[in-house]
């Protein structure tokens, strides 16, 4: 009898303790908080001609040239909340970029950009006002900005495509 | 005590012990990832709007219970493993209505609970259960702070007797 006690209660002893585990599990859940992502943005192509050259040696186009486009963006989902999108102008040797806003209302419902306008140079910053009432940028809304370009000699009159790019990041 | 009773009694405590090993719990959620979008702002598609300070997820776990061969009553516990400080927290309901009312101990069951490193009740029942459907809330998220995947891995545990709901 002695030998079977101690074997008595380490049987029993779950049971002493409280309650006794019948079968425990893991399970993992992944819970994705929905990052906003501005996937993709329209090229597009804008043709210089001749004319703007104030005439023939000219080093500057005639005046800026305005060119007036419509940032047109695929986002993950939904722009909400956000407060400000980063962009940067990359241009060539020459060519100078400015990147503002239109005259136009930008969006409906009160969405604004500012600073209205930015330089080539550099990181630059648009904040995002909202205004009461605007539910988000949705998928595929356009965004209208004006890119003013201005060119020196070498940039003028180069013979082959140049290529501005804009790049966009949102938070 | 002759030695056939000391063999009887130790036989009788390992077949007891045995049966009570017998039970098993299965967890799955009805999908994961979740994702948490623009509907679960405090003013939904609302620009500006931050995460309610609590909303239910659009997946459930489901629990399903079997081996017990009578009525036994049982507790469902939860906790969490290794979960950081920064996630937002994370809360289950069981759903009452998705079982037979037969098989819930409701003194034993809370309306919820905020799962945490420490087991918890979850779920008193009763016997064997087929689909137990329990809601999943967040707390505290918000939008500034929370991007991303966010695991959480949780340790889902069945004692025996009903929950002890303090």
């Amino acid at each position: 009898m002695k030998q079977i006690v101690p074997i008595l209660f380490l049987l029993c002893c779950p049971c002493a303790q409280g309650q006794t585990t019948l079968s425990e599990t893991q399970a993992a859940l992944i819970v994705n908080f929905n990052p906003i992502m501005l996937v993709s943005i329209d090229r597009q192509q804008v043709h210089i001609p001749a004319p703007a050259l104030i005439s023939a040696g000219s080093s500057l186009l005639h005046d800026s040239l305005k060119v007036f486009s419509l940032l047109r963006y695929t986002l993950s989902r939904p722009l909400y909340s956000p407060r400000e999108i980063n962009y940067q102008i990359v241009a060539p040797p020459g060519i100078y970029a400015v990147l503002r806003c239109s005259n136009n209302p930008p969006l409906s419902g009160g969405l604004q950009l500012l600073p209205p306008a930015s330089y080539n140079a550099g990181v630059h910053t648009m904040g995002i006002s909202q205004k009461g009432g605007h539910t988000g940028w949705a998928s595929g809304d356009g965004l209208s900005i004006q890119l003013l370009i201005s060119a020196n000699l070498y940039g003028a009159l180069s013979a082959t495509p140049q290529q501005i790019n804009i790049i966009y990041q949102c938070h | 005590m002759s030695l056939n009773t000391q063999l009887f009694s130790v036989s009788l405590v390992l077949l007891t012990h045995g049966t009570l090993c017998a039970q098993h719990l299965h967890i799955d959620y009805s999908s994961s990832p979740v994702e948490v979008t623009e509907a679960h702002l405090e003013m939904p598609f609302t620009a500006g709007s931050d995460y309610a300070p609590s909303f239910a997820l659009s997946s459930a776990a489901i629990a399903r219970i079997d081996g017990f061969r009578g009525q036994e009553t049982w507790c469902l516990q939860a906790y969490l493993l290794g979960q950081s400080a920064l996630a937002p927290s994370i809360s289950l309901a069981a759903d009452l209505g998705s079982v037979d009312l037969s098989q819930v101990a409701l003194d034993g069951t809370p309306l919820s609970m905020q799962l945490e490193s420490l087991a918890k009740p979850v779920f008193s029942g009763i016997g064997n259960v087929d689909q137990l459907f329990i809601q999943i809330s967040i707390q505290g998220a918000q939008v500034s702070q929370h991007v991303g995947e966010v695991l959480y891995t949780v340790q889902w545990r069945m004692v025996d007797g009903g929950c002890l709901v303090p």
